[in-house]
């Protein structure tokens, strides 16, 4: 009895500064980038897909590559995706007016050799900046199916 | 082999100091003993790599490629490099990154974590990484310098603060293999020894692409001017003043016109501001049925070409703020223009060199909205 009262606030302490600790530890990575070894047309097609699995909807391909390679670029393939849910575009300029420049989400694809990189904000920094409980839950919803879009588009190739 | 194993048995048993007279009847627990171990010791080490493997997945091929050959970070395969580090230098510097220098402090991974990335690494070569002593230099400053500016300051700067741009990724190609690394940075200083980087200045210079520099001779006392000389470089100063770190990622303004007009200005000011419009839509364009999208929500892309182009040189991963994006809101008859502050997130990158190029992002932006209101 003695020692459960003395060892759970101990041990709930511990776990809070753990806790803490990784996470502040890990919001360094601000940035997520992830390499997934298939050519460029083939790893945007497969995003595509995992977005729309996600329950997003893919509205547009944006290329940001006129002439790069003319201009001594190894690749011009560099491309932006914009997406989003419709519930969430019609509800959050309303409620979280501060959200609006950050809309739709987008996910930046761009060739290395045989390879493709998918680059994404992870959103931590926007929900430390914010630190407000609702805008928190929307961007760590955003991180996380941001990381499950990219986990699915590694599984796709690997198959 | 029996012999082999047989000796194995013999020297595990001095180990252990088991009389020579009790060697017949140990011999066989011995045996089985040392073959656990060495089944263990292999297997522990298979698992460390393959561990290893997932965890450089993970969290480090996006930059450095899946074998460790480069992309936005350094190659980390190349024998003369992976073969010349020391653990520790492998291990600190996984651990501490290189601030502003784009690699991030991997300071969340646990110990055992970092030492299976690192036998990851070694396995590419299968070769161990050499050692060196913790000893300190300590030599000419003045004759270093001078050594330093003839051999070195072209390509790692004059205050060692490094190439311009990334590793070997899309951006142009280049002169060198790799770019070269900032030497002041105090990731860098903290993880190698004195006696690591008179090391690597031998054999970066043999390895140069610079032909005047592969003839070149040093001697010892060289190298050891040249070590004294990097440690008096300061780290650059972290760019994310309180000022720029302080207040909203975005920035607003209202406009004392109506929708129409704001819209037509912001036109305006782009083209004015030698930008390419690229595209004007709704916000929910695309997700509502057409001809059913809330025009008081209206976004304007714009590309400034020249911009995108140095900025990608320096950084790939400015992606993430193009093109550039202002969007223009009527809500309870206000009119609001916003974009994203470039400036204001531009420490997600740790890149010092993208924060001149976000800092003109955010000067631009704010001259166009500051234009259309």
């Amino acid at each position: 009895m003695m020692f459960s009262r003395c060892f759970t606030p101990l041990f709930l302490t511990m776990l809070l500064c753990w806790i803490s600790f990784t996470t502040a530890a890990a919001s360094e990575r601000l940035v997520t980038l992830v390499r997934i070894a298939q050519p460029f047309p083939e790893t945007l097609e497969v995003l595509k897909t995992a977005i729309a699995q996600q329950g997003y909807t893919v509205t547009r391909v944006q290329k940001v590559d006129y002439g790069l390679e003319k201009l001594g670029f190894e690749t011009d393939e560099y491309q932006v995706v914009f997406f989003g849910k419709t519930a969430e575009i019609l509800r959050l300029p309303k409620q979280q007016p501060d959200l609006i420049p950050f809309l739709p989400l987008k996910i930046i694809v761009f060739a290395e050799g045989l390879d493709t990189l998918l680059l994404s904000d992870n959103y931590i920094s926007l929900a430390k900046v914010y630190n407000d409980s609702a805008l928190t839950q929307i961007f760590h919803t955003w991180r996380s199916d941001v990381q499950k879009i990219f986990i699915n588009v590694k599984q796709s190739v690997q198959k | 082999m029996l012999k082999n194993i047989r000796h194995a048995v013999i020297i595990l048993s001095k180990m252990l100091k088991i009389p020579r007279r009790l060697h017949p009847t140990f011999s066989l627990p011995l045996l089985v003993l040392l073959l656990a171990v060495l089944v263990t010791c292999a297997d522990n080490s298979g698992q460390t790599v393959a561990q290893g493997k997932m965890l450089f997945d993970e969290h480090c091929s996006a930059c450095h490629g899946s074998q460790g050959q480069g992309g936005i970070g350094l190659p980390l395969n190349v024998p003369e490099f992976i073969n010349n580090v020391d653990d520790f230098y492998l291990k600190a510097s996984i651990q501490r990154g290189r601030p502003g220098r784009i690699m991030p402090s991997f300071d969340d991974l646990n110990t055992n974590e970092v030492n299976a990335i690192v036998s990851y690494m070694r396995s590419w070569t299968g070769k161990p990484g050499k050692s060196y002593p913790a000893t300190t230099i300590s030599a000419d400053i003045g004759s270093g310098k001078k050594t330093y500016t003839r051999y070195c300051a072209d390509c790692h700067g004059i205050h060692g603060e490094g190439g311009k741009g990334t590793g070997v990724s899309q951006s142009r190609p280049r002169k060198l293999p790799v770019l070269a690394p900032a030497l002041n940075n105090e990731g860098f200083q903290k993880s190698a020894s004195d006696s690591l980087i008179k090391e690597l200045s031998r054999n970066s210079h043999k390895r140069s692409p610079i032909e005047t520099l592969k003839d070149t001779v040093l001697q010892e006392t060289d190298y050891d001017n040249l070590v004294t000389y990097i440690r008096t470089f300061k780290p650059t100063k972290n760019p994310h003043t309180p000022s720029q770190t302080a207040g909203p990622p975005i920035i607003v303004r209202e406009s004392s016109y109506d929708l129409e007009t704001t819209i037509n200005n912001l036109k305006e000011a782009i083209v004015g501001e030698n930008f390419r419009l690229i595209r004007i839509q709704t916000l929910d364009e695309g997700f509502v049925k057409q001809g059913s999208e809330n025009r008081s929500q209206t976004i304007i892309y714009s590309c400034a070409f020249n911009f995108l182009y140095d900025a990608l040189k320096v950084d790939p991963r400015i992606g993430l703020f193009l093109p550039c994006r202002v969007t223009v809101v009527e809500d309870k008859g206000k009119v609001k223009v916003m974009a994203i502050d470039p400036k204001r997130l531009s420490n997600i990158f740790n890149n010092r060199q993208l924060d001149e190029f976000c800092t003109q992002m955010h000067d631009r932006y704010v001259s166009l909205i500051e234009d259309s209101i």
